[in-house]
């Protein structure tokens, strides 16, 4: 427990939301993006997050429970992950030059399986969460601030 | 009366901390320590000074950083820096007064 150890954790946060922002902009800025270089349509990214702890983060048959790690050290980001599982969304329109040519499906064009909708939301929530963090950033300044005012 | 000598005790063992050298020690060790702890209180004070430098250095760096490369850097780096060498700052200063109060406090004896 240091004097930093709040703000350092805040400050992981910090990034880590920068980050999801990030993800969600090229989102946003690849809505209607038919064409990538692995083919097909463009897929929305998501960020999977997990706690970031200082030592390994293990269990045994011959533990009881887990071992302690003490209070968290803050956020990382686990891995950037291309969501497959929505099918894309499917726009009729022949003259497009990413249009399927054949099939069943012929005359129809792939687009990128998100709503900007949900995207505008997740923007929302990021904003909202990095406010949290500075909010938390400043609460730990304040009160080291008043520690200092002790016997003043 | 009956005393446990040294040798019948078991478990650990730890030296008393003794600040006379007169303390009784027991039978057939030496009393007194002559040993010097670790750390003079002017080498812990002059470390932290340093440590405060570091984090004004640090945030010196940063500010310079964002305004020749700013696509390198976070905003919020920079502002925590910039918290973080305010509030070492802020403690040191506490640190100091306090000094100088308990020095002003002596000049006043009579």
């Amino acid at each position: 427990m240091g004097i930093f150890t709040n703000i350092n954790t805040a400050a992981s946060g910090l990034t880590a939301q920068r980050l999801r922002l990030d993800v969600i902009s090229d989102n946003i800025a690849n809505a209607n993006t038919t064409r990538t270089s692995e083919g097909g349509p463009f897929r929305r990214s998501r960020v999977v997050f997990r706690p970031r702890v200082s030592q390994p983060y293990w269990k045994s048959p011959f533990l009881p429970s887990f071992l302690d790690n003490g209070i968290g050290q803050g956020v990382r980001v686990a891995k950037i992950e291309k969501d497959m599982d929505e099918k894309p969304r499917l726009v009729y329109d022949p003259t497009h030059p990413d249009a399927i040519k054949t099939g069943p499906r012929a005359g129809y064009v792939e687009y990128p399986n998100m709503n900007i909708v949900n995207e505008m939301v997740d923007m929302i929530s990021a904003t909202r969460s990095y406010e949290a963090n500075i909010a938390m950033v400043n609460g730990s300044k304040s009160m080291f601030l008043k520690a200092l005012e002790i016997g003043r | 009366m009956e005393y446990l000598k040294f040798d019948q005790v078991s478990g650990h063992k730890l030296a008393l901390k003794q600040t006379d050298p007169r303390h009784f020690a027991g039978a057939g060790t030496p009393s007194g320590r002559t040993e010097k702890p670790d750390q003079t209180f002017e080498n812990m004070m002059f470390e932290a000074l340093n440590g405060v430098n570091k984090l004004q250095q640090e945030s010196d760096n940063l500010n310079v950083q964002m305004i020749t490369d700013p696509d390198s850097i976070d905003a919020h780096d920079v502002t925590i820096a910039m918290a973080k060498a305010n509030t070492a700052l802020a403690l040191t200063k506490a640190v100091i007064d306090r000094g100088i109060k308990a020095y002003k406090e002596i000049l006043s004896i009579r």
